[in-house]
């Protein structure tokens, strides 16, 4: 019996040994891949896409600071986000969180409170005017911009603190302050053009609200569609009732589109895809001037201007 | 390497995911033996998507504790569906099938009411990384439970899998037994749904069971192999999922499966 038995407990033995070699090298393998790219003196997290792309360009080429995007890019707007347990590995690991605030981060409390030495940078503190239960700041160009100067000058403090050198952090701001003011420039000509042509627009995201209101478009109703929505036939009459024909329906490229498509077909309305700057494949520190450039080039030629 | 370990231990996330898993996979591996010999892997499969349902109640009732409204939930489910097994006249797997599918589509109404579904989307897989303490203390409750059961009822439990007119005759009293073995399992899927998540409580379940059911030749070995097997798979499971970021459920099932496929080869070539 004895016999019988031994080669199956060497063989329970052996598997056990196996996997466990396996699963420890295959682990240390992941976990130096993540740590050869974290040797920085400053490591700054930021939420979601239009934070990021305010943090690449600022600390762009600035030496011993790290910059990472705490959501995978494909998050998308941080309503419904609760971090992944590589979120709370990488706040735990960092030393500046950069935020767009105003209850945007749902788990910033979370967060704070599990990491007390974490600085936390809350980006609408510079937001100048806010609409009433709207965070969608970075939607108006200018108050991105404030968002941007925000942030330049709490990241100047906690470099400064650091000893690290701040002058390439002052030439990047002024830098991509002068980018964003050739978009200001787009954005007030699309602005007088619009004036004259008296659009009027349907959104279907909340977010399209600051957008609407730096180009002076009547809105007419707006609805946020997400994930989790589906709305009412009575709320699509609703929207129908108020839409004409040529007038704007704003829908976002993932959620909206179907919506917009039965709006359009009912009311003869003109279709316009906006780009919410949230869910993009790979983000670089152009990646806000480009989408937004891009929106209003739609808008342009949506309105036929 | 030590780095490596530090940082793994360092979160109290992992740390209450560690003990829930040490707590969890026993109870598993020891219920898992009793499920895979009364041949019941399809009635402990209906009884995790019949969770849903429980959770869809508690969410109607607007239940303070939807804990509680999804145990009264599955345990109710778990009676009924014996109840049906004794009187129907159709078979086993048919009835199983019938009420797992009624009670799924219920839950699924509930709770896609306003669209809402995609919110109880990580149900399906579940994140035992979520876990808080008061969960742990929970699942010990469990673990004594089950193991108390499992001593005193395993021989008649095993009785009745091989002869229940017999085990009748020797004075166990086989419906009683099935329903509570039955409630405990509800219990236990119910529980856990949570944190394994639905498609996948049922493969923790079984396999490990499975696996050292290949290889065992009476059942004492059957238990501890189940046991250990459950256990390796629960603890490997977290760890490579830790630090190559993906959910640790799957993983978890990853690991039970090749332990499972492993002894299949060993007994086909020890046998032969």
């Amino acid at each position: 019996m004895k016999n019988k038995q031994t080669p199956k407990y060497c063989f329970v033995l052996l598997l056990s040994i196996t996997l466990i070699l396996a699963t420890i090298l295959i682990s240390y393998m992941a976990y130096r891949s993540d740590h050869q790219k974290t040797e920085a003196k400053l490591k700054v997290v930021t939420s979601f896409v239009p934070m990021y792309t305010i943090a690449l360009n600022l600390l762009d080429g600035v030496d011993q600071v790290s910059v990472t995007n705490l959501s995978a890019p494909k998050t998308g707007c941080l309503h419904d986000y609760e971090p992944t347990p590589a979120d709370l590995k990488t706040l735990s690991g960092s030393d500046i969180f950069i935020v767009n605030g105003g209850g945007m981060e749902i788990f910033l409390d979370k967060a704070a409170k599990e990491n007390p030495k974490l600085t936390i940078v809350d980006s609408s503190k510079g937001v100048q005017k806010p609409l009433e239960e709207n965070a969608h700041y970075w939607l108006s160009v200018s108050e991105y911009q404030n968002q941007m100067t925000e942030v330049k000058s709490k990241l100047k403090k906690e470099m400064k603190a650091r000893g690290i050198d701040t002058r390439l952090l002052e030439k990047n701001y002024s830098s991509y302050c002068s980018k964003l003011s050739k978009l200001k420039k787009e954005e007030s000509e699309l602005s007088s053009n619009m004036a004259t042509g008296g659009k009027n627009a349907v959104l279907l995201q909340e977010s399209f609200a600051y957008l609407a209101r730096d180009l002076g478009v009547t809105v007419k109703g707006v609805t946020d569609l997400d994930e989790e929505r589906q709305v009412s036939a009575k709320e699509v009459a609703g929207m129908i009732k108020v839409l004409h024909k040529g007038e704007m329906v704003w829908a976002d490229p993932v959620y909206g589109q179907k919506m917009q498509k039965t709006l359009v077909g009912q009311t003869g309305a003109v279709p316009v895809t906006i780009d919410p700057v949230t869910v993009c494949e790979t983000v670089d520190k152009d990646t806000y001037i480009e989408r937004m450039g891009q929106n209003f080039s739609t808008i342009r030629k949506a309105g036929g201007m | 390497m030590s780095l490596m370990f530090n940082e793994f231990f360092q979160y109290e996330f992992v740390r209450i995911a560690l003990v829930a898993i040490l707590l969890m996979t026993p109870m598993y591996g020891m219920m898992g033996t009793l499920v895979v010999e009364k041949k019941m892997a399809y009635f402990s499969d209906a009884l995790g998507h019949s969770a849903l349902t429980g959770i869809a109640v508690g969410v109607l009732c607007q239940a303070a504790n939807s804990n509680l409204a999804m145990v009264i939930y599955a345990v109710v489910f778990a009676l009924l569906l014996n109840q049906i097994r004794y009187r129907g006249k159709a078979s086993t797997d048919t009835i199983i099938s019938v009420c797992a599918s009624v009670s799924l589509a219920a839950g699924l109404a509930i709770l896609s009411r306003g669209g809402n579904f995609s919110s109880y989307s990580s149900l399906l897989v579940g994140d035992v990384l979520s876990m808080s303490q008061s969960d742990l203390v929970m699942l010990s409750v469990l673990l004594l439970v089950t193991v108390v059961f499992y001593v005193i009822c395993v021989n008649a439990a095993l009785a009745i899998t091989i002869h229940p007119t017999l085990a009748r005759v020797k004075g166990y009293s086989v419906r009683l037994l099935e329903n509570v073995f039955a409630v405990l399992v509800a219990v236990m899927v119910t529980f856990s749904i949570r944190w394994i998540g639905i498609l996948l409580i049922n493969a923790l379940l079984i396999l490990p069971a499975a696996a050292s059911r290949n290889i065992a030749s009476n059942m004492r070995q059957h238990l501890w192999l189940s046991v250990i097997f459950s256990m390796l798979s629960g603890l490997l499971g977290l760890f490579l999922s830790y630090f190559v970021n993906v959910a640790t459920g799957p993983v978890i099932v990853i690991f039970a499966g090749i332990i499972y496929f492993a002894t299949l080869v060993f007994s086909l070539l020890v046998r032969e």
